[in-house]
């Protein structure tokens, strides 16, 4: 169980103008600034939950994992992992958790992963036979055994971030922070980082909370969303209920028994695409039943599908328009 | 702390096989560190003109050997380490173990010395036989010499650690680091043998950490001090070891509540 109340970090940023006469101005009177990265937020994950959250760049995503995993002490609020308050770091919170970050790595560069793995093991106080055991499940689901004793340095982006997985899921804890896991791999690995997250969870029951700005992780994996915007919670709730609140609009997808020209249908909504056979249109939401029954009487329609507007187009419009947020952040805090 | 124990012995393990993992730099890695011997030739020199006293050239070589012998033994570079830890946001991989990241340290500096440890046993020897230095060397002091040894390392990784971890507030220790660096060099009895300065310089830097790191044990090998001066000097050396590991965990505490973990 992770609870957040009325979290907040804020952080004393120098400011320096640039060049030559900004240095020597920054010397004699230095400036600072007071960045809100994270303001005031709450929320609960109970255990064996998957949760992405979801923001723009700088929105205080990456800032609340950190808090939640105790790297950071908060400046006001409280955070509660597993009971625990993070920034204790104690031994027992620490064994429970997992940090992953796509762009980091804990592996030894110079070293193959199998010696970062038996550092873990003594960090952990992982016996022999857990040990054995765990690793030998690890290289089979994340298919590590031809790379298991290159060196890191020798290894794709797309190895190391399996071999990544690997040293933080050795300990086998049931909370599992990641931000940003997939970035940087090609679409097959990303598939199998996604297929082993969800296997993960469902075999050890284990707390997901993901950051990613790939809708196809955030699709495949998450059952609840969590938008976070400016440092606040902008959303909280699943994607389906997002996608409802965000746009206005679903698509419908139409499949002709004989040819439409296009100009036939611009009266029902925006047409999309029309290759005479098969069209798709964004139809407004309140609309969709009319027009849909309106396309059965007045064409001869093969098939015919109803659809939410893709997720990645719900998020272009979330961030794209500030007038856009679902949820005032006094709403979310309720969630 | 057995699991802090069995931390040590795999960073020590994971620190050795990288410092192995290249065969050229390896060597060049144990060969690092003359400085103590480039001025025993330069104290040498000097001797034989006739302007270091009484103090014979045999005396330079045996104190510089030992000197270079402790040095190899206390490789610590913790200053710049620091820096980069905290500075590049690199400690947040280390906090998340449940192992304090000080046991960490601790198992990579061993597995340096480690490294070093072949040159210690062959060269120094040979080193002293053939400058004829061996009977300047007290043997039956050889307990007293591994104790204050052990001591000046514990200063050593200590201090260093204490000025690196002012990155939690300068962002940037390496400053502070240049500042070290001259200390380093004149104060600790590597380049300038503390008997060299004059009574008054030396009782003030008596009272400063840096003698106690190679200075000290390396002047009890070669006989210097006796009865109470001498267990004057060890009780001072355990006086630095027990302020410096404590200061350093206050920083360490302190240093934790501001820490960004930036950049990662």
């Amino acid at each position: 169980m992770i609870s957040l109340r009325n979290l907040s970090m804020h952080f004393k940023v120098h400011e320096k103008e640039p060049g030559l006469v900004g240095s020597f101005r920054s010397l004699v009177n230095r400036r600072y600034r007071n960045v809100v990265a994270v303001d005031n937020v709450s929320f609960d994950i109970p255990a064996g939950e998957i949760v992405g959250f979801l923001g723009p760049n700088g929105a205080g995503k990456t800032t609340t994992l950190k808090m939640m995993s105790g790297l950071l002490h908060p400046t006001s609020g409280t955070v509660t992992v597993n009971g625990q308050t993070p920034h204790r770091r104690a031994p027992d919170f620490l064994s429970a958790i997992t940090l992953v970050m796509g762009q980091k790595q804990q592996l030894i560069w110079d070293l193959p992963a199998a010696d970062s793995f038996l550092v873990n093991k003594a960090f952990y106080a992982i016996d022999d036979g857990d040990y054995r055991q765990r690793l030998g499940e690890l290289t089979d689901l994340l298919a590590l055994a031809p790379i298991l004793n290159k060196p890191i340095r020798n290894l794709s982006l797309g190895e190391r971030m399996k071999c990544e997985l690997a040293a933080a899921l050795l300990h086998q804890p049931n909370i599992l922070f990641l931000d940003e896991p997939t970035i940087g791999l090609d679409i097959n690995m990303q598939q199998n980082v996604r297929d082993f997250i969800r296997d993960y969870n469902r075999l050890h029951q284990a707390t997901v909370v993901l950051t990613s700005h790939y809708m196809g992780d955030i699709a495949a994996l998450v059952s609840r969303v969590l938008v976070i915007d400016g440092g606040h919670v902008a959303f909280d709730g699943n994607l389906r209920d997002l996608t409802q609140r965000v746009a206005d609009r679903k698509v419908l997808r139409l499949q002709f028994a004989a040819p439409v020209e296009r100009r036939d249908l611009e009266g029902f909504g925006v047409v999309e695409a029309c290759d005479g056979r098969q069209a798709t249109i964004n139809v407004e939401r309140a609309a969709m039943a009319r027009v849909a029954g309106a396309v059965l009487a007045g064409f001869a329609v093969e098939d015919i599908a109803i659809e939410d507007v893709p997720i990645e187009d719900v998020i272009r419009t979330l961030f794209a328009a500030p007038g856009a947020k679902p949820e005032s952040r006094a709403a979310a805090g309720s969630a | 702390m057995r699991r802090a124990l069995k931390a040590v012995g795999a960073t020590f393990a994971a620190g050795y096989a990288s410092y192995t993992q290249y065969r050229a730099e390896f060597v060049l890695y144990m060969l690092a560190g003359t400085a103590p011997l480039i001025m025993m030739f330069a104290w040498m020199s000097l001797s034989e003109a006739g302007a270091t006293g009484d103090v014979d050239k045999a005396w330079f070589a045996a104190y510089f050997l030992v000197i270079f012998a402790t040095r190899q033994m206390s490789p610590i570079w913790l200053i710049r380490h620091m820096d980069e830890q905290v500075r590049l946001g690199h400690l947040s991989r280390h906090l998340l173990k449940p192992v304090p990241f000080y046991w960490r340290l601790i198992g990579l500096q061993l597995s340096d010395n480690a490294i070093r440890l072949p040159i210690v046993l062959v060269f120094v020897p040979l080193g002293l036989w053939a400058l004829d230095a061996f009977p300047l060397l007290h043997a039956d002091r050889l307990p007293l010499y591994i104790l204050s040894l052990l001591l000046g390392m514990l200063v050593h990784f200590h201090l260093e650690l204490a000025f690196g971890l002012a990155a939690f507030w300068t962002d940037q220790s390496l400053a502070l680091e240049n500042f070290y660096t001259t200390a380093f060099l004149l104060l600790t009895g590597l380049t300038v043998p503390i008997a060299m300065f004059p009574a008054s310089v030396g009782n003030v830097i008596s009272y400063l950490p840096w003698r106690y790191i190679f200075g000290l044990p390396a002047e009890i090998l070669v006989g210097e001090h006796d009865g109470a001066a001498l267990l004057h000097l060890l009780g001072i050396q355990l006086l630095w070891v027990i302020a410096l590991a404590s200061f350093a965990r206050w920083l360490w505490r302190r240093g934790l509540r501001r820490y960004t973990a930036a950049g990662s």
